[in-house]
């Protein structure tokens, strides 16, 4: 069975010896590995993205957040099965990181179709665990890649502590199939929806290059993964909060300008967007009559809402389809904050305050509020989990 | 309703581009406002992208749907009970299919058409068939596919028929030969889908080492390329092999889709697929879906005068295509003629999902 496995970094038979959260190896090979990839100064913005996130000062921020006075000591829990995400390109180097940092050795299961950035990421971890002084952390890494084959992953599940499934809905359900040690644990990344809430006010008295520098932050959270990541903004809504009526076309020339410049919107871009446009109309989401407005030579596709719809998580966007509407105050979302709504990206506000605010509104969804640029930024907290708490063990 | 049966039975290349324009304007304005009053979908999105109430709307005004959504929503515009059968489009395992609500009108409609488009090629009176296909197609009838519409659409055109593949859709070459046998010397009528005919006839007569002589045989399939581009067939090459292999010279590849059936593109002995008077075709840019200049490929927008059982009058296709002229075929045909170049190609997108599989 091993025959049909690829090993693609660390070793085949990771041991699975607990070490504490943050352990020094763990950080120095994290932050040896940023060093590495930082070093290639690369264009590829998800690997770059992935080389700043591990960098050492950064991890050392979220060892301190995550000290947490508690009853006994803490240890991670042994072995994780990963299971990463085919179209997220780094994505597999967080969660493996994540399962680290939380004190675990881990299998990281990879799609067979990889792209350049994988191979990329993959070459620099296998580089830097084949180095004398990483020999514990490679002991505990095995980056593996196969086919979708159910008796490989039984055997991997047989063996593990926990799984972290990526992907959503269809291959949680998948994984679900397959049964898990009793103790083990398990964290599921589901299929989620992210939108955005932008202060009128504030967006309206913004100078022309800070505008842009908005919009181009804006495009990062969406275009950049084709608005297709579970925390990219598939609505945006504005906060009537003042400002003038011309803003919301400000806003949006704005953007249309940073994605006619950046966005590749192909045939088949164009033809998934209007069909998640066709398939809301059909369903009778409550948009204007006078039809989706387009900007930036089509690539942007505002279909505006005339009321907020109870089921308008269940609408995606995509390639540059939003969903607009407005609210008086924030609070009228919460009712429409369904399990399913993740990220809440929003600019001219506080995210602080707006996480108060959906906590005070005892709102069923909204896992994560950000500021705008922030939305694909992976966090140790996520789903509204505390990951590396989760991944880990407690002596009490 | 009365004007429908004059449509009917005009014949079906009769009318000039302009001609056409004015019985489209007409009769596809009425279409839109039956569809909106009986499809509560459609009403929503023909009010979603601003279609107009109550003014005659010009083919390229008319608002179009995806293809696509047939196969996340079933669109009807007549009651459940008025729907005779759902036709479902032949996709592979896994694959999401279209369902089409047909009621009898729109289900005779279309068998009607499609006789009179291929009775325009062929002649009026009945041919021994050879189906080159298996017969196992047609049994599932709980699964009605395109492809089982397809076989039986075109059987009323058969005196006597035979399948040339059994029910493991390997090639009986007994059958073949002894039912070509029964019918030597007459003119036979073939049909079978273009992946079909290309893999399990052609390939396996190859194989084998084996021909057929079918000088008077006349061929006609249909199915797309998509399968087929991925071996790098072309028409020619696929003609050049079936007339060796088969001796059948004449061919006609045709256009059409389970959501438009019966209103086939036909292919003419020039080679290019014609617009019968029952249905049209414009050609869209794929980025911003606006209309293409003349002779500049793009989309292929179907249009419909046959759908009343479901909102199906107007699609926008995923198949790239391009207008090669109008009423000046060689061939005599009037209306629109075109030329399919093949699928848009699909896309690596990003995002959380899908996992597991590969």
């Amino acid at each position: 069975m091993r025959d049909n496995i690829t090993l693609l970094a660390g070793t085949l038979r990771p041991q699975s010896e607990p070490w504490p959260p943050f352990a020094p190896p763990a950080l120095d090979f994290l932050s040896a590995l940023s060093d590495r990839i930082r070093a290639l100064h690369t264009r590829q913005e998800e690997l770059a993205a992935f080389g700043f996130w591990c960098r050492r000062a950064h991890l050392e921020a979220l060892a301190q957040r995550h000290i947490s006075p508690g009853p006994g000591p803490r240890l991670g829990r042994g072995l994780l099965f990963h299971l990463a995400p085919s179209n997220v390109p780094a994505m597999f180097g967080y969660t493996f990181a994540i399962g680290l940092l939380a004190g675990n050795a881990g299998v990281v299961r990879l799609s067979t179709r990889r792209g350049s950035i994988e191979e990329t990421l993959c070459g620099l971890i296998r580089q830097t665990l084949d180095l004398p002084q990483f020999a514990a952390v490679k002991a505990r890494s095995s980056l593996v890649s196969y086919a979708r084959d159910d008796a490989i992953t039984r055997e991997y599940l047989s063996g593990c502590d926990g799984r972290v499934i990526w992907g959503g809905d269809e291959t949680i359900a998948a994984m679900r199939r397959l049964p898990l040690p009793a103790r083990a644990v398990e964290l599921c990344f589901a299929d989620r929806w992210s939108l955005a809430l932008l202060s009128k006010q504030a967006v309206c008295a913004l100078d022309e290059p800070t505008l842009a520098d908005w919009a181009h932050r804006f495009y990062n959270d969406t275009y950049l993964m084709d608005q297709n990541a579970c925390s990219s903004p598939q609505a945006v809504f504005w906060l009537e909060d003042g400002g003038t009526p011309d803003t919301p076309d400000r806003w949006w020339d704005a953007v249309a300008k940073e994605a006619a410049a950046r966005y590749a919107l192909d045939a088949y871009k164009s033809a998934r967007r209007y069909e998640r446009f066709c398939l809301a109309a059909l369903d009778g989401l409550p948009l204007d009559p006078a039809g989706p407005v387009y900007g930036g030579r089509h690539t942007v596709m505002r279909a505006r809402l005339t009321a907020l719809p109870p089921a308008l998580a269940q609408y995606k966007g995509g390639f540059g389809l939003f969903f607009e509407g407005s609210v008086q105050a924030p609070e009228e979302l919460i009712p429409f904050l369904t399990p399913r709504v993740q990220t809440i990206v929003c600019a001219g506000l506080k995210p602080a305050a707006l996480a108060q605010t959906l906590a005070t509104g005892r709102a069923r969804g909204g896992d994560r509020v950000v500021g705008l640029g922030q939305a694909l930024e992976m966090d140790t907290v996520w789903d509204g989990w505390d990951l590396i708490e989760a991944l880990s063990r407690r002596i009490g | 309703m009365d004007d429908r049966k004059d449509w009917l039975a005009l014949g079906p290349y009769s009318l000039s581009q302009a001609q056409k324009r004015a019985l489209y304007r007409r009769e596809l304005t009425a279409l839109t406002a039956h569809h909106r009053e009986h499809c509560a979908e459609y009403r929503h999105f023909l009010a979603a992208v601003g279609c107009p109430k109550d003014t005659p709307l010009e083919p390229e005004e008319l608002p179009f749907l995806p293809v696509s959504v047939f196969k996340q929503r079933t669109l009807r515009s007549v009651p459940e009970q008025e729907v005779f059968k759902t036709l479902t489009s032949s996709g592979t395992t896994g694959q999401a299919v279209s369902r089409i609500c047909l009621d009898a009108e729109t289900s005779a409609d279309q068998q009607t058409v499609l006789s009179r488009i291929v009775g325009d090629f062929i002649g009026q009176q009945r041919l021994p068939l050879l189906v080159l296909d298996s017969k196992r197609v047609l049994r599932d009838r709980a699964m009605f596919s395109a492809r089982g519409a397809g076989i039986l659409g075109f059987s009323i055109f058969g005196s006597r028929s035979c399948y040339a593949l059994d029910d493991e859709m390997r090639l009986d070459l007994g059958a073949v030969r002894e039912f070509l046998q029964k019918v030597a010397g007459r003119r036979i009528l073939l049909f079978g889908f273009t992946y079909i005919i290309w893999a399990e006839v052609v390939r396996a007569l190859e194989e084998q080492g084996e021909t057929l002589a079918i000088p008077d045989g006349i061929l006609i399939h249909g199915g797309g390329w998509k399968k087929l581009a991925g071996q790098a067939v072309s028409p020619e090459e696929f003609k050049d092999r079936i007339a060796r292999r088969l001796g059948v010279r004449q061919v006609y590849d045709y256009y059409g889709m389970a959501e438009q059936t019966g209103c086939i593109y036909m292919e003419c002995p020039c080679g290019h697929l014609h617009a019968s008077v029952w249905s049209d075709v414009l050609f869209r840019r794929p980025q911003d879906h606006s209309l293409c200049a003349p002779g500049e490929p793009g989309l292929i927008q179907v249009l419909s005068l046959l759908p009343r059982s479901y909102p199906g009058h107007s699609l926008l296709t995923e198949d790239m295509g391009v207008l090669l002229g109008e009423d000046d075929c060689p061939c005599g045909r009037l209306g629109r003629y075109f030329k399919v170049i093949g699928r848009a190609p699909r896309a690596e997108t990003r995002g959380c999902s899908d996992t597991y599989e590969g």
